[in-house]
């Protein structure tokens, strides 16, 4: 057996805590502390030590509110990356890079697909503006504008006065049933997003679900309206391709960005004072989630209708004032 | 050629409810670690709003890399290791300067006193609060976190015998740190 005098015994007891010893070590250690009581002491002491480490440390733990944060970051993510053809843009680059680094051999393949992907989405963003061959008016972007303007930051202060209780998403559910879980759909914390109220206003004669959010101070509004024959400024209404994602229409009003959707019966549009950038992400981890969720609705809806329905019509709203 | 393409070729993307139960199972195998992250992220960035950031860079980082993730080998040795390259990356590009190793301050110390014995958890903890942080996160790692020396390394990126030395040096620190408070609380130090 290997020799041991007290002052290897301290030098190798840590180690020996934590089990890093070899065999024959620590059998020699457990030899020396049963002959020697001081270092038996010492021994003791340091497993103290450590478990009172532990336990302060085992203090110091995450906030439940942290953790949801988490959750829903990693939510955000999974359905960014599953939204066919509407992955953000972060992880289609990422995807990218990743066929670049192949092995060699796939490496006219990375090339031919990274012109494929380039030509697709230039083919892509050539029809972006001519969703099912229809683009909004301008005087709904003015709408929603105005709308943002006067209604959001009239809300922001409710909120702040009020707290949670200005939050009014019941009444969503009056105006579009389909809207009444549109809080939900979109979680909580998406992109640094709070939701400070939910509600129906008119902007310009036409009525809109209003969510309101802040975002680094600033006010963002997510808008849901009936996609008629005035939003798209035309007499007539044609059904939006129902087949494909939709398709984003971007415009500005001075500093105000503007993102549109378009569903068979609705158009989402997010407002916002933000940067180009994250006016950007927001359109792709805001508003098309919830254009996906109210498409689907729709189509759950109008398997189960007999009766064909009028383009243009907005069978699920109760209240008065739909602008046809 | 086309066989080698075909195997290295990635998975189509998956659909929703295929990405959704990943998601599921990714949460049931490592968010319950998020507290022993968080708190080396704590350590790390000193402020817990910047710890939490880490910690979802972190784990977002983790679930891209996640069908990469070898089953059977140290899943928290590996989300550690995650996050420190995350947080490292992050200081390269805000182009801090990394603090220099304090290897000074236990060479000089010969003497190594008897452990003290009935610390409060608080002593302890501000002890170890006390300690450079080269030392520190060793220290935290072994002896709190139970990691291995050699997932240590691995996780700080440096070689197995600068982990033993620190981690010597760390706990040597935060013993006389603690006899100079057991000392001056009067408390009877085992010998």
């Amino acid at each position: 057996m290997q020799k041991m005098d007290c002052r290897s015994f301290k030098e190798m007891l840590d180690s020996y805590l934590c089990q890093e010893l070899a065999v024959e070590t620590n059998h020699a250690m457990l030899h020396h502390a049963e002959h020697c009581s001081s270092c038996r002491c010492e021994l003791g002491a340091r497993r103290q030590l450590r478990e009172s480490l532990r336990r302060s440390c085992a203090q110091e733990c995450m906030s439940e509110e942290a953790l949801a944060r988490l959750r829903a970051r990693l939510r955000a993510e999974c359905l960014a990356e599953c939204g066919e053809g509407t992955a953000s843009w972060t992880v289609r680059w990422r995807e990218v890079v990743k066929q670049l680094w192949a092995p060699k051999v796939l490496w006219p393949f990375a090339v031919t697909a990274a012109l494929l992907v380039v030509g697709l989405g230039a083919w892509r963003w050539l029809l972006q503006p001519t969703s099912g061959g229809q683009t909004l008016s301008p005087a709904l972007f003015d709408a929603a504008t105005e709308d943002h303007l006067s209604c959001g930051v009239k809300h922001l202060n409710a909120f702040l006065a009020a707290g949670p209780a200005a939050i009014n998403p019941e009444s969503l559910g009056k105006y579009d049933l389909a809207c009444a879980r549109l809080p939900q759909v979109v979680a909580p914390d998406v992109a640094g997003l709070h939701l400070c109220a939910a509600h129906v206003c008119n902007a310009q004669e036409r009525q809109f679900a209003h969510l309101v959010y802040t975002k680094d101070a600033q006010v963002v509004s997510l808008l849901v309206t009936a996609r008629d024959a005035k939003a798209l400024g035309l007499p007539e209404v044609l059904p939006a391709d129902a087949d494909n994602s939709p398709q984003l229409e971007l415009n500005r009003r001075q500093d105000i960005q503007l993102g549109a959707y378009q569903t068979t019966k609705r158009v989402v549009i997010i407002v916002s004072a933000l940067p180009a950038l994250e006016a950007k992400m927001l359109n792709e981890r805001l508003a098309l989630p919830v254009a996906e969720y109210l498409r689907r609705s729709e189509s759950q809806t109008a398997s189960v209708m007999i009766a064909p329905l009028l383009w243009g019509d907005f069978p699920m709203i109760l209240g008065g004032g739909t602008v046809r | 050629m086309i066989q080698g393409s075909a195997r290295h070729s990635q998975p189509k993307r998956a659909d929703e409810k295929e990405a959704q139960e990943r998601l599921a199972a990714f949460e049931a195998e490592a968010l319950g670690y998020a507290n022993q992250l968080f708190r080396v992220a704590l350590r790390l960035c000193r402020e817990p709003a910047r710890a939490e950031d880490l910690l979802q860079e972190t784990y977002l980082q983790a679930w891209r890399s996640f069908p990469r993730f070898e089953l059977g080998t140290n899943l928290r040795a590996w989300l550690y290791k995650i996050m420190f390259n995350v947080y490292y990356s992050a200081q390269r590009r805000q182009q801090l300067e990394v603090v220099p190793v304090e290897e000074t301050i236990a060479e000089t110390i010969a003497y190594d006193p008897p452990t003290p014995q009935h610390l409060t958890e608080e002593e302890v903890l501000l002890a170890l609060e006390k300690l450079p942080r080269d030392f520190q996160l060793p220290v935290v790692l072994a002896d709190v976190e139970d990691l291995s020396y050699r997932e240590i390394a691995d996780v700080l990126a440096v070689p197995i015998g600068t982990v033993m030395s620190r981690l010597h040096r760390g706990r040597k620190i935060l013993r006389m740190e603690l006899a100079r408070y057991a000392r001056d609380a009067g408390y009877r130090i085992a010998d």
